[in-house]
């Protein structure tokens, strides 16, 4: 059975309006941002689906889907939608927030994000051999890897590799930028998931409490 | 004017062809600059996929870097551009989000640092005008059709173009150079780069269809601007045929490269060996045939100078007589 749950699509509406300023209760389902859409054949949820189910608070299921993982992030949806929803600016923030609760996320976008970023951090530009090697061990799925092998003749012959990566010189601060931002990120959403419990245990208490009095809890 | 240049990731390695031909361009219409001191990694799409503070911090650290040589910063590769534009708009517009990104970068960013893409900077501090008077080889019969992709493009409001769904810059500047420029109905679609790796189902359909309008449109080759839909459509290409049971073999150009080739620097100039689709026969007949056409046209004009001498010299005579 689908519980809808207005609790939590009031909060995740408040939380959306704040950080991308974009209010899902716009969107009155024409499916322009699916029509549009390049990976929607991909996706589990269309974006249009998405929309709704923003709506009616179904938001553990939209940050577990692979819908916002494989988000391309073209744009294309929020340049058509009539609304003027920012559809691409909701997926990416959904994306960071999966990312800072810490959610096991379908695919393997998770692995490639962690990899890159992970090579940033330590030598500040991105070493593209190495950031792939990173991504392939990450995968666990050598056919992958394989697919992509045949990449690296044409770029050695045309001397498109870097071999051996080297620090940049800004690199400790980018290191040092990745690992704070990714600990307030975290932090910011433990506390307000404690937050939301709190509050739900409250309800309920207060609900069994006027239950005993022979009240209708609101 | 102080501009500073931030090559971005890509453009050491992986495209050299793009970085080359762009400072050589630059170099022909004298175009100052000075490279970004030590600079770092924009985030590129997983930063902003990972931390919204994350992306705009590691973007502002590059701000920060380039507002030692001046308030402008031409990026030429797209994703570098979407990532530093994006900081420079919220960064500027808000103090107080100023503050929260300063509090995580070692030293903080105070300046003004306007972000330019290549075609936008080619536009507003080149010009059309400045571009086709400096234009040395004919490319008149290279058919072309210019890629923006999603990030010259969309949104509109960031990019400085036109419209969403048919930016005009790059269409601009080409058809400036003398290039033959087609119009299709392809220029903003997306290749699937940001999913390239992890999902290259995607990749590989978007790119396919993208090589096939082109050639619907007549072209003969693909211009784009950016690494990552450079490398998707000319690196991956044989991927691509391999998935799809095509056979595909559409060179792709760099607008840079394209730009180069029409003010008169060599293939090696712009690095044409590059490419991993071999452009250099497809411009090399198409400037034989630009030249061929230009032959015969000064053979005709000669022709019709010669006859209409004559004819003169006739009525001379017939009037003396």
């Amino acid at each position: 059975m689908i519980r809808y749950d207005a609790d939590q699509a009031a909060a995740y509406r408040a939380k959306l309006l704040d950080r991308v300023q974009a209010d899902v209760r716009d969107c009155y389902q024409c499916g322009n941002c699916t029509a549009g859409c390049p990976a929607a054949f991909t996706f589990d949820y269309m974006p249009n689906q998405v929309m709704r189910m923003l709506q009616v608070g179904l938001v553990d299921q939209v940050l577990d889907s692979k819908a916002i993982q494989l988000c391309v992030q073209c744009l294309t949806c929020t340049a058509r939608c009539p609304r003027n929803i920012d559809i691409a600016g909701i997926f990416e923030d959904l994306k960071t927030i999966a990312t800072a609760q810490e959610r096991g996320v379908p695919e393997h976008v998770k692995t490639f994000n962690e990899a890159f970023m992970g090579a940033v951090a330590r030598f500040g530009q991105l070493p593209e051999l190495y950031m792939m090697a990173m991504f392939y061990l990450g995968t666990m799925n050598p056919k992958m890897a394989m697919a992509d092998a045949g990449l690296a003749i044409p770029m050695v012959i045309k001397g498109k590799m870097q071999f051996v990566p080297r620090k940049a010189k800004g690199a400790d601060e980018v290191s040092r930028i990745y690992k704070k931002t990714m600990d307030k990120a975290k932090a910011r959403e433990k506390s307000e998931a404690k937050a939301r419990a709190e509050s739900l245990k409250a309800n309920v208490a207060g609900g069994s409490a006027a239950a005993q009095k022979g009240e209708v809890p609101a | 004017m102080s501009l500073a240049y931030y090559p971005g990731c890509s453009l050491r390695h992986s495209s050299a062809e793009f970085d080359r031909s762009t400072r050589r361009v630059l170099a022909v219409l004298g175009v100052e600059y000075e490279d970004v001191p030590d600079w770092t990694c924009c985030g590129s799409t997983p930063a902003h996929m990972m931390d919204h503070l994350l992306a705009q911090a590691l973007a502002a650290r590059n701000l920060r870097q380039a507002s030692e040589v001046g308030d402008e910063l031409l990026a030429p590769c797209p994703s570098c551009y979407q990532r530093e534009k994006n900081a420079e708009i919220e960064i500027h517009k808000s103090d107080e989000f100023r503050a929260e990104v300063n509090e995580v970068l070692d030293k903080p960013y105070t300046g003004h640092v306007v972000v330019y893409a290549l075609p936008e900077f080619l536009i507003k501090f080149v010009g059309e005008e400045k571009i086709a008077s400096s234009v040395k080889t004919d490319l008149s019969q290279l058919r072309v059709v210019p890629y923006y992709g999603c990030l010259l493009g969309r949104p509109s409001e960031l990019t400085g173009e036109c419209d969403n769904e048919q930016p005009m810059m790059m269409d601009l500047i080409l058809q400036a150079a003398g290039v033959d420029v087609k119009w299709w109905n392809y220029k903003t679609e997306c290749c699937g780069a940001s999913v390239g790796m992890p999902k290259m189902e995607i990749q590989r359909r978007l790119s396919g269809k993208i090589l096939d309008q082109a050639l619907a449109a007549g072209a003969d080759a693909i211009v784009v601007c950016c690494p990552l839909c450079h490398v998707n459509l000319d690196l991956k290409q044989a991927q691509i045929n391999h998935y799809l049971g095509t056979n595909y073999e559409v060179p792709i150009l760099y607008l840079s490269q394209v730009l180069g080739l029409a003010l008169g620097l060599s293939a090696d100039d712009v690095m044409l060996n590059k490419n991993v689709v071999d452009p250099e026969p497809l411009v090399k007949k198409a400037i034989a045939a630009a030249e061929a056409i230009s032959a015969e046209e000064q053979r005709k004009a000669a022709e019709k100078a010669a006859k209409s001498a004559a004819r003169e010299k006739a009525a001379d005579v017939e009037a003396k007589s």
